[in-house]
């Protein structure tokens, strides 16, 4: 569920707080002058009132005046100042005395001095209209003049020349106005606070759908984005600004997903490729330190060789020399000086192995046929002594391309590991040489050498290879033959690969590239 | 018996020289030896053999350079070169220039003795 922004900090707080704000002073300015042209108007209507109200009451107590009937203007005065509305009732005669009046008790008393008196007589003809503001009485004087009727009537005499016979005042109370405009004003203010209440109401509304819930929505949005989450789009359907923002904003998470999974692959790619690098690399500094310690071992050995094999002439010449003078009886000599014959020259074997990693200059590479020179190598070995016991399975592929190699170099590595599988299998057992094209980015020829002997144990194939290693009997072998022949292939460009279980026979892969075509001649 | 061939030895191993000698000698050949290729031509100057045997290695001057001397001034001297850092590319040069034999150290009395009747014409 979404959260909403609650505070006034939020865009919609912020404009019901504007909104709200100025829909206030504005209607409280309309209901100020409201009241006050209410005011003015009620003012208006009371004045209104109280002139004819005087005028009704001067008539009314005109007959009574005409005929001199002092208790009848009194009667009169009495019943009409009975009406809710009117304060008092005041009759002055012309020096300002109180001759008539609603109430008794004001008769012969003579509020005004004579020249305020004389002034409201006098302002007739402009207001005649007192108000008093703090006992909320609205005054209002109009002077009685004398008429034609007055002086012709028998009951009494006034004067022909005579203007102004007495003073008719009358007061009406405001405070029932003052009552209906407090009314009105709570009123207007109550309905202004509804209004407010009722707009901002309705504002929070409208924002919160068209402004809060997708403003949320699209920070909920957001923040799955910022997580990653990619696969979920903002659902705003409306068809203004927010629907277009979230519109915008899915197509971006879209494309942002896009380019991630891009992204992802080329680093899955990437990361491949650099394993696939780091691989060969590492495969390709064995290689090197492989040969670069074949190298070293084959310098040092070339300089021991020949100091050793001159020694080695002494002590078998000396042997030869000393057995030839021992007598062949002595059958016990005999013997002890062959085994100094034999042991000399088993070092002049080492000494010879250990002088076939100096050759690296010299190579004499020529077009060879390798079947011709595998047929050669086991004419070669096929009457010694050691193969008597051994048969040989020979399936050549015929019409196999030429390679460019050493033959002498090449036929050493055949012979090598010829002689390895006759001592491997004890000298009696079957060898099969076969050879094939291997069909990849170049025509790489394949020789395997296989023999059914007892297999190489599995922690010793990794290390076949090295210098010294061997496991022969003492004597037998210096462990130097295949170290010979890897580095002679090697140097052809090839490689040797052994493939053996225990029990089921070893099989040596020589693989040469071939030459393409035929006539590709070298450098 | 007719008197045997005057043979020299060329090397600068004493230990080599002493077994050609020891093996030679009483076959009846006069045998002389000498360490240097300088001094084998200063012998060959003076006397008359008929077979040199030298080595490859040496100071002064290689078994190589003795050879192609001896080739220019008796070239009816036979020579083997008698070595002990062997490859088959330096067996193939020395008889191309000139040499009878190639032999291998160490060598056993056998193979010398072969090598040199060979050499001399003396087999059969």
């Amino acid at each position: 569920m979404v959260k909403f922004r609650k505070s006034i900090h939020s865009l919609a707080g912020k404009l019901i707080l504007t909104v709200g704000t100025l829909m206030t002073i504005g209607s409280l300015l309309l209901g100020y002058f409201f009241i006050t042209y209410e005011r003015k108007v009620m003012i208006k209507n009371m004045i209104n009132y109280a002139v004819s109200s005087t005028e009704l009451i001067k008539r009314g107590i005109h007959y009574g005046m005409l005929t001199g009937q002092n208790e009848v203007i009194q009667q009169n005065i009495d019943f009409i100042s009975a009406e809710k509305s009117i304060n008092f009732v005041r009759v002055y005669n012309p020096d300002g005395t109180i001759v008539y009046a609603s109430n008794r008790k004001e008769l012969g008393r003579r509020p005004y001095a004579p020249e305020a008196f004389r002034k409201l007589i006098e302002s007739r003809e402009t207001s005649g209209l007192t108000t008093s503001g703090d006992d909320k009485i609205l005054r209002y004087a109009v002077p009685i003049y004398n008429e034609p009727r007055c002086f012709t009537s028998q009951c009494h005499y006034h004067e022909k020349d005579k203007k102004v016979l007495g003073l008719l005042e009358s007061a009406f109370a405001s405070s029932e106005v003052d009552y209906i405009l407090q009314q009105n004003r709570i009123t207007t203010l109550l309905l202004i606070g509804l209004f407010v209440f009722g707009i901002s109401v309705f504002l929070c509304v409208i924002l919160y759908h068209f402004v809060s819930k997708p403003v949320a929505l699209l920070e909920a949005g957001m923040k799955r984005i910022a997580k990653g989450e990619l696969d979920a789009p903002i659902e705003i359907k409306t068809r203004d600004e927010m629907g277009l923002l979230a519109n915008t904003f899915n197509s971006m998470t879209t494309d942002l997903k896009r380019y991630r999974e891009n992204m992802e692959n080329w680093t899955r790619s990437l990361e491949a490729e650099v394993k696939k690098k780091t691989n060969e690399i590492m495969r390709a500094q064995e290689e090197l330190l492989n040969a670069e310690k074949l190298a070293s071992l084959g310098r040092m050995a070339a300089g021991v060789a020949h100091e050793l094999n001159s020694p080695l002439t002494g002590v078998v010449t000396f042997a030869h020399l000393m057995k030839s003078r021992t007598s062949p009886e002595d059958k016990q000599s005999q013997e002890d000086l062959q085994v100094i014959i034999d042991q000399a020259n088993r070092c002049s074997r080492i000494i010879k192995g250990l002088l076939g990693f100096s050759r690296r200059a010299g190579f004499e590479m020529v077009e060879i046929s390798v079947n011709d020179l595998l047929d050669n190598t086991i004419s070669l070995v096929r009457n010694q002594a050691r193969f008597h016991n051994i048969r040989f399975d020979i399936r050549l592929a015929p019409s196999l391309p030429l390679i460019l190699a050493d033959p002498n170099q090449l036929q050493q590595v055949f012979l090598n590991l010829i002689i390895n599988a006759a001592d491997a299998m004890n000298e009696k057992g079957v060898i099969t040489i076969s050879t094939r094209v291997l069909r990849t980015d170049a025509d790489v020829l394949e020789i395997e050498i296989t023999d059914n002997g007892p297999g190489i144990p599995e922690d010793m194939v990794g290390r076949i290879f090295e210098p010294f290693f061997t496991t022969k009997p003492v004597g037998k072998g210096t462990g130097l033959g295949l170290s010979v022949s890897y580095g002679i292939v090697k140097r052809h460009g090839g490689d040797i690969i052994v493939k053996s279980a225990p029990g089921q026979g070893a099989s040596l892969f020589i693989r040469i590239p071939a030459q393409r075509k035929k006539t590709e001649e070298p450098a | 018996m007719e008197p045997k061939a005057r043979i020299l030895v060329v090397d600068d191993e004493e230990i080599v020289r002493i077994s050609c000698e020891r093996i030679l000698g009483p076959l009846g050949y006069s045998v002389d030896t000498t360490p240097d290729g300088l001094k084998a031509l200063e012998l060959m100057g003076r006397s008359k053999y008929d077979l040199v045997l030298t080595d490859l290695k040496m100071p002064h001057m290689d078994g190589m350079e003795v050879m192609a001397e001896i080739r220019k001034r008796e070239p009816d001297a036979k020579v083997i070169i008698v070595t002990g850092y062997s490859t088959i590319e330096v067996a193939v040069k020395a008889i191309k220039m000139g040499a009878y034999n190639y032999i291998e150290k160490p060598f056993s009395p056998e193979v010398l003795i072969t090598a040199v009747r060979e050499a001399l014409g003396e087999t059969g």
